[in-house]
């Protein structure tokens, strides 16, 4: 009883009040005024070689000229100058990007509050927590013998519990109450906002300061599934709350389906198999509940209950939905979604819940397979959403070292969905072709 | 039932006066008009009309000689029924929903019915047949409506426009011997209000005509008549902007232009009041004469423009929120790709909200701006109540209907009074050359609402719509105008039906040509307008008409 009280008390804390009773907070850091260079010392994090411990901030830091794979969060600031910012803040209105508070909340978090911090972009804060309460401590060996939740209560965010930090990661990139990539923005020039933590862990771009072992990108993605849908539901449900006081349009297009309204009128042009109404989310609900299933068989757990937000996907597609019945859904739903994250957290407490059989893989691969065949709903964002999940899966259980079968159709899947534009162009029975040779060969033992 | 156009006291009341002014208006004026009936205005059926209208050629058809000898062909052809049933395709409204004739119509029966009870049929569905057959009483409401309160032989028949006829049948056609002792028919003359109070429509009036066309090309909520975004995405063709002079143009004619109708020519020579009165139509001839095709789309802007607003008050009145296809099309209908040329020509209101169709205003702003003396600004108001109407769309997703419906109430009341105005200005030559060179410089000057097609589209055809006129009517014009136009047929639409008599006969057994295969190629242009391009052609062609004599 103590143990969840006071584990209610610190998420009270960490995510200023809004109810998150999770073992260590969900929310977004809240980054307070460090910046990037207090942590760079040469003999901290500073080291200045590449892919070592103690290189963190080396691998994070843009070198000038530097050419090959980069951490894009250190160039987040200077993003605000460049001629798509410029272009969306004329757009807009409200002065330029680089003073624009909605601009800054994720392209400089630290530097909301310290303009001289603006500079460093998303830096070390950002997503470790602020506040220099763990700062002292954090060198000293009593931080080491630490748990997760000892640490998370000085305002360092335990970002090797995958779902803390993923949790950390989809303030900005799905969204939060206070920070949001609306269609306005979006209509403006923003790139639209479309997070898979496997997919971003992984991308061969991105240089992380960190070492991942490819095996967890299974578990990532069915963490990052439950992460990224409770988030969707808090902006969902933020964003309802700021209607009923008229203080935003409802319903936020940018919670929509791109494609069910953005479909080119030339007669000649495929429609896009979705479905008649604009649906809500399907980028963060398409494979939601085979995620579920998923780190149910991994747990060795029941499925998590998702009837909550099913009802709220029905009550966003149907026609005018009340800010007020769905704030109220909302709730629920994020209560769903919370039962099913601590569970995820806590395994990850113990230990990596990431590791998933090869069957496992296997399997999952034939349930997300066979959607994409069969759903009612195929368009972009269903599809492209089903063969991540599938490329986690195929990177999780080796790749093509161990399971060249699937390499041939993963890759031919890539190709076809791995952009709107060549989806678009793409006969329905190829995709459907490339979609029976991997669910056959995920059912077929090596 | 339809209601008689007046209260029996009242209609005395107008006839009293009509006889009055008619005798003000001299000696030469015609027989004072009857009294208008009291029974209510019906449908008669297309039947009624084939026995005086269908002579192929009235000239060498004994059948004909008594209308010749009354002088009939002085002011109609005689041959309307034929152009119509034969090439029109006003008669195929009701083949081409049939979807045993029609795989547009086949694809959006399979659609429709997918959401509906067993036994579905889009030819029985009083939504789709308000515009593809013909009313029989359009007294009933358009919610009561079955089947049975259509006629679909000829798909949409003589009296959706020109009135329901049961009561002007007869006078219409009542050729006698006159004091002169010659055969005539004294309806004629009568003035168009007169006609009207008998149920026959002005269509002679480019508001009214306007405004009839637009009911279905536009969209009439109140009458049952709106092409609805769930019928757009079963598959119903894109409805094109509408603009009366072009469609009129386009359209296989059945009537004649004033100018070569004789009785209408010498009754504005004679007797101007009459023949404006009568046929809406001032003399071409001298200083003072009015280029008829300029009156034609100053009236029928105005007048589209306020069947646009009063439909789309209608549609926000309905109590369950503006249907999608009160929106723009193309503010969620467009590619999605980094960059967008749509971030590089800007916003007419907020980015990533949709709006009404820009081209709302498109043309009504050339217009009013022409018509209007230098000491008033009417877009002043004009701008004004777009803004609030773009508020009104825009703050709240899907639009706030209480505030559409008051912005649209603002607009109407705002076109009645620009109809007045431009009926009270004169298109003479000069006049007419002046718009023409506004609808150029609109065109050169493209401000960002010309990234939109549809305004493109109808800057593009009323200044053909002009230059067409003086063409036709004896004015030389500078070398290269064909050529620039020729240029300018690439980037936009110019003529909707480019050969409107080509349609085969419907007694022929050749099917209709399937309507996607007409708008194909159209809407790829239209998708993919480049603003650019268009302005590069109206750079062109500026100057040009700057030379117009």
């Amino acid at each position: 009883m103590a143990v969840i009280l006071i584990a209610i008390l610190l998420a009270g804390w960490a995510v200023g009040g809004r109810s998150a009773p999770a073992e260590h907070s969900l929310a977004a850091p809240h980054p307070v005024f460090l910046s990037a260079s207090s942590c760079s010392a040469a003999a901290c994090h500073g080291g200045n070689q590449l892919g070592r411990t103690g290189s963190e901030y080396t691998a994070w830091a843009p070198e000038l000229g530097a050419s090959g794979p980069r951490d894009p969060h250190s160039h987040a600031y200077r993003a605000l100058f460049n001629d798509d910012s410029m272009r969306i803040a004329k757009l807009l209105g409200g002065g330029p990007a680089h003073e624009n508070a909605l601009c800054l909340k994720c392209h400089a978090p630290a530097g909301l509050a310290n303009p001289a911090a603006r500079a460093e972009g998303v830096g070390c804060t950002a997503c470790h927590g602020g506040g220099d309460a763990w700062l002292a401590e954090h060198y000293l060996p009593t931080w080491k013998a630490k748990g997760n939740r000892e640490k998370a209560s000085t305002g360092f965010v335990p970002t090797k519990n995958l779902a803390t930090r993923v949790a950390a990661c989809a303030g900005c990139h799905v969204g939060s109450s206070d920070g949001e990539v609306n269609h306005n923005l979006i209509a403006a020039g923003h790139p639209r906002l479309a997070f898979e933590a496997a997919r971003f862990h992984f991308q061969p771009n991105y240089r992380k300061h960190w070492v991942e072992p490819r095996a967890t990108e299974l578990g990532l993605w069915a963490i990052g599934q439950a992460v990224s849908a409770r988030a969707a539901v808090q902006l969902l449900q933020s964003r309802a709350e700021r209607a009923s006081r008229n203080a935003a349009p409802w319903p936020e297009f940018a919670g929509y389906g791109c494609y069910a309204c953005h479909q080119s009128l030339s007669a000649d042009q495929p429609r896009p198999g979705g479905k008649p109404r604009p649906q809500w989310e399907p980028w963060y609900t398409a494979t939601l509940d085979r995620a579920a299933s998923h780190s149910a068989t991994l747990l060795a757990m029941d499925k998590p209950d998702l009837r909550a937000l099913s009802e709220l996907k029905t009550l966003m597609a149907g026609p005018n939905p009340s800010s007020q019945v769905v704030t109220k859904h909302a709730s629920a739903a994020l209560k769903e979604l919370d039962g099913w994250l601590t569970r995820m957290q806590a395994a990850e407490d113990r230990t990596s819940f990431a590791g998933a059989s090869e069957e496992q893989a296997a399997k999952l691969i034939r349930d997300l397979t066979q959607d994409a065949l069969i759903a009612s709903n195929r368009d972009w964002d269903c599809q492209a959403m089903r063969y991540l999940g599938c490329a986690a899966s195929y990177h999780a259980a080796g790749g093509a070292t161990t399971r060249p079968d699937w390499s041939e159709p993963i890759h031919d899947l890539h190709r076809m969905i791995g952009s709107p534009a060549s989806f678009k162009r793409l006969a329905p029975n190829r995709l459907d072709r490339a979609l029976r040779q991997l669910h056959d060969a995920a059912g077929a033992h090596r | 039932m339809t209601r008689p156009q007046f209260t029996h006291g009242l209609g005395w009341a107008a006839f009293a006066l009509a006889v009055m002014l008619g005798a003000l208006a001299g000696p030469q004026s015609p027989a004072a008009p009857l009294p208008p009936p009291s029974s209510p205005h019906q449908y008669l059926g297309v039947t009624q009309c084939i026995g005086c209208h269908s002579f192929e050629n009235a000239a060498k058809n004994p059948g004909a000689k008594l209308y010749i000898e009354a002088g009939s062909t002085r002011f109609v052809r005689l041959n309307e029924n034929i152009t119509w049933v034969s090439h029109d395709l006003h008669s195929r409204a009701f083949q081409n929903i049939d979807p045993a004739r029609n795989r547009t119509a086949k694809q959006m029966q399979d659609n429709l019915a997918k959401a509906r009870p067993a036994g579905y049929s889009i030819t029985a569905e009083a939504s789709c047949l308000a515009c593809h057959a013909s009313i029989k009483d359009k007294s009933e409401p358009p919610a009561r409506r079955t089947h049975a309160s259509f006629d679909t032989i000829q798909g949409v028949s003589c009296e959706m426009c020109h009135g329901y006829a049961s009561n002007w049948l007869k006078p219409h056609a009542d050729i006698r011997q006159g004091a002169d002792g010659k055969l005539g028919n004294a309806w004629r003359e009568w003035p168009a209000s007169a006609k009207q109070a008998w149920g026959l429509a002005n269509l002679r009036d480019p508001a009214i005509r306007a405004e009839t066309c637009a009911s279905c090309h536009v969209g009439g909520a109140a009458e049952g008549r709106f092409v609805t975004h769930e019928m757009f995405a079963a598959g119903h063709p894109p409805l094109p902007p509408f603009d009366s002079p072009t469609f009129s143009r386009d359209e296989p004619r059945h009537w004649g232009l004033p100018r070569d109708m004789p009785l209408i020519v010498a009754l504005a020579a004679d007797r101007p009041n009459d023949a404006w009165n009568g046929f809406h139509y001032r003399s071409e001839k001298g200083e003072a004469g009015e280029v008829y095709a300029a009156r034609h789309l100053v009236e029928s802007t105005v007048a589209t423009f306020r069947a646009s607003v009063r439909h789309i008050g209608q549609l926000a009145s309905n109590g369950t929120g503006l249907d999608f296809a009160a929106f723009d099309c193309y503010a969620c209908h467009h590619d999605l790709k980094y960059p967008s040329p749509r971030q590089k020509r800007g916003f007419a209101g907020i980015p990533g909200r949709p709006t009404f169709r820009p081209s709302l205003t498109a043309l009504v702003r050339i217009v009013a701006k022409n018509a209007s003396d230098s000491s008033a600004d009417p877009l002043k108001e004009l701008d004004a109540i777009e803004a609030e109407m773009g508020q009104a769309f825009a703050l709240q997703s899907f639009g706030d209907p209480a505030k559409v419906r008051a912005a649209a109430d603002k607009f109407e009341a705002w076109a009645a009074a620009m109809l007045k105005t431009v009926r009270s200005v004169r298109y003479t030559r000069g006049k007419a050359l002046e718009l023409m060179r506004d609808l150029a410089a609109a065109g050169r000057d493209a401000d960002q609402r010309i990234a939109d097609p549809e305004t493109a589209q109808l800057i593009a055809w009323a200044l053909v719509t002009l230059r067409n006129e003086f063409k036709e009517t004896g004015s030389v014009e500078p070398a290269g105008m064909a050529a620039a136009l020729a240029e300018l047929d690439g980037i936009v639409v110019i003529r909707v039906r480019p050969d409107p008599f080509a349609t085969k006969k419907i007694g022929s057994d050749e099917a209709p040509v399937p309507v996607e295969d007409r708008l194909k190629e159209r809407m790829t242009l239209l998708n993919a307008l480049e603003p650019a391009k268009f302005r590069a052609a109206f750079q062109k062609l500026a100057p040009l008409v700057n030379d117009f004599k």
